[in-house]
């Protein structure tokens, strides 16, 4: 939905008696308040300190992480949404395997988690039966178990993981420490948030649709196994509804600059022609507004500037890997994730955060 | 020109309702309600893409009125365009003013006249000035030789800008013959051009 807030009484409805996907609010990550909006918000919270927080929320990082002992820190993260999709089984998967990827984002490795759900009295429950069906399958794949949950009524489903993970407390990834010189890995196409656009509005092809259901309900696990297996890596972060450059610019951390290969981006292809005939989401559009001011994308395609934007449920990992082990993680990470590829490099800080190749 | 309502519905929905209404046939535009300031940024980006004129206000809290319409900005319809809706203009022109006294504002009528004085020679100073400047009433006054606000009249008329006159108006006060700027025009064209603006001033 193209409105988060000032939402008038009365208006929300599901489009169908068996629909679950609501006309209230965006599905999926495309339902983030906006990048700018919430650091605002945030600034105004007291500031914590603790020295065991190893990174919390002042870092916009993925998750926190907490040292429990001399040598291992947990990570803490939760993530929950309502439904991108019409079918509650496969809504259950996207939305456990986007609510687990900050951990592996972190470097990190899956320990246990607990189900968050809302859901209409009046719906049948066996829709939250399918919901929590697909949410467990992820969670068996992902190698945790599931430990509990709480669940409420509310107008439209909604549904997600709260977190726990464990790392090393030397072997955490951060998102903003990026090395100069280092090669950026993207490892899932961008394009999902406008191809579920078009098929809320009836226009999308079945292998569009498809290709990014697909992506979405894939773990970022083995993207970030191979990447904690050795490689020189330096940040990590994982696509959010706050789309790629929005990622990008946060990496960059006022410190580096990064040099994007628009080329060079993995993209489910019907997701360009959607974008050029303006099946845009209203997350994208955000993303835009925060992003333009620091990052000039005027002279790149319009479809290219809208993917840049493009809110991602479930999107892949963005890995920031020594030049020369870039080819070789990057066909490692290629077994799991084929669309996986270099888009971009770090660069000493220039003029301006990001440019393009 | 039809309106869609797409009060609640979710980006892209706007959009595709949007660009469907401008496909029927002879269709010269749309007008679509929408909820939030990011989808009429949405449909911007779809009109703009497209070469459609585009305009946008916001009638009270969530609640956006968006106009779209077929061909050019500026007045550039393409041929095709041109012949399928000769009477469709776009509503994206540029600032009118619209000058109804010979004073500015209600109060003194001596301080109202220093206020005009002021306010037309500050039209001067603008980066973009008005597209056109028009007189009615008391406000034909102005143009007329002897005026105070000729001098910068004409330095606006210099630059550009169309200086009119009601007819009607310098008739009623016998002043038609000592028009010192710009030209006489009638109320039609005064209501065409007012309804081609972008942006209006009245004073």
């Amino acid at each position: 939905m193209c409105r988060w807030a000032r939402l008038p009484p009365g208006v929300c409805k599901l489009e169908s008696a068996r629909s679950i996907i609501s006309n209230c609010t965006s599905g999926g990550c495309g339902a983030k308040i906006g990048p700018g909006e919430l650091s605002a918000l945030l600034r105004g919270l007291p500031a914590f300190s603790d020295a065991r927080l190893l990174v919390g929320f002042d870092s916009s990082d993925d998750a926190a992480v907490y040292q429990v002992s001399e040598g291992e820190a947990v990570i803490s993260t939760v993530d929950f949404f309502s439904p991108m999709v019409e079918d509650p089984l496969t809504f259950g998967r996207i939305a456990a395997a986007n609510a687990m990827s900050d951990v592996w984002a972190m470097g990190g490795r899956v320990l246990l988690a607990l189900n968050l759900v809302c859901f209409p009295e009046a719906m049948d429950r066996s829709i939250l039966g399918e919901m929590l069906a697909g949410g467990a399958e992820k969670i068996i794949e992902a190698g945790a178990v599931l430990a509990g949950g709480h669940s409420i009524y509310d107008k439209e489903p909604k549904y997600g993981l709260a977190v726990t993970g464990i790392v090393g407390t030397g072997a955490f990834i951060r998102n903003d420490t990026l090395a100069e010189g280092h090669k950026l890995i993207l490892t899932k196409p961008l394009g999902v948030g406008i191809v579920m656009a078009a098929s809320r509005g009836g226009i999308a092809d079945g292998a569009a649709v498809a290709a990014a259901v697909s992506s979405m309900e894939r773990l970022n696990r083995a993207a970030a196994e191979k990447m904690t297996s050795g490689y020189c890596v330096s940040a990590c972060t994982d696509v959010t509804g706050f789309g790629l450059l929005t990622h990008v610019l946060e990496m960059t951390a006022e410190r580096v600059s990064v040099r994007l290969f628009p080329d060079s981006l993995p993209v489910i292809p019907q997701a360009v022609r959607y974008a050029d005939e303006y099946l845009l989401t209203a997350a994208g559009q955000r993303n835009r507004n925060y992003v333009s001011e620091r990052v000039d994308v005027g002279r790149l395609p319009f479809a290219t500037q809208e993917l840049l934007f493009d809110p991602q449920t479930s999107g892949g990992l963005l890995i920031a890997v020594a030049p020369d082990e870039a080819e070789s993680l990057l066909s490692a990470i290629r077994d799991g994730d084929p669309c996986a590829s270099i888009i971009g490099e770090v660069t000493r800080r220039g003029e301006t955060p990001v440019d393009f190749l | 020109m039809k309106t869609i309502d797409m009060l609640g519905q979710p980006c892209p929905i706007p959009v595709i309702n949007a660009k469907k209404a401008l496909a029927e046939p002879g269709a010269d535009g749309v007008t679509v309600l929408v909820d939030n300031a990011v989808a009429v940024q949405n449909l911007e980006k779809m009109a703009a893409g497209s070469g459609y004129g585009f305009s946008w206000k916001e009638e009270g809290a969530g609640r956006y009125i968006v106009t779209i319409v077929r061909g050019k900005p500026e007045g550039g319809a393409t041929a095709e365009e041109t012949a399928q809706a000769p009477a469709a203009a776009p509503v994206t022109g540029g600032l009118v003013v619209l000058i109804g006294a010979d004073h500015l504002g209600e109060g003194s009528d001596e301080l109202g006249k220093m206020l005009i004085k002021g306010f037309i020679f500050s039209f001067t100073q603008l980066a973009q000035p008005p597209e056109a400047m028009i007189f009615l009433n008391g406000g034909a006054r102005l143009t007329t030789s002897g005026a105070s606000t000729v001098p910068d009249l004409t330095a606006l008329r210099g630059m550009g800008v169309s200086i009119l006159t009601c007819g009607t108006c310098a008739n009623y006060y016998g002043i038609t013959d000592s028009l010192a700027v710009g030209a006489i025009t009638d109320m039609m064209d005064i209501v065409n051009r007012i309804s081609r603006a972008g942006r209006l001033i009245s004073v």
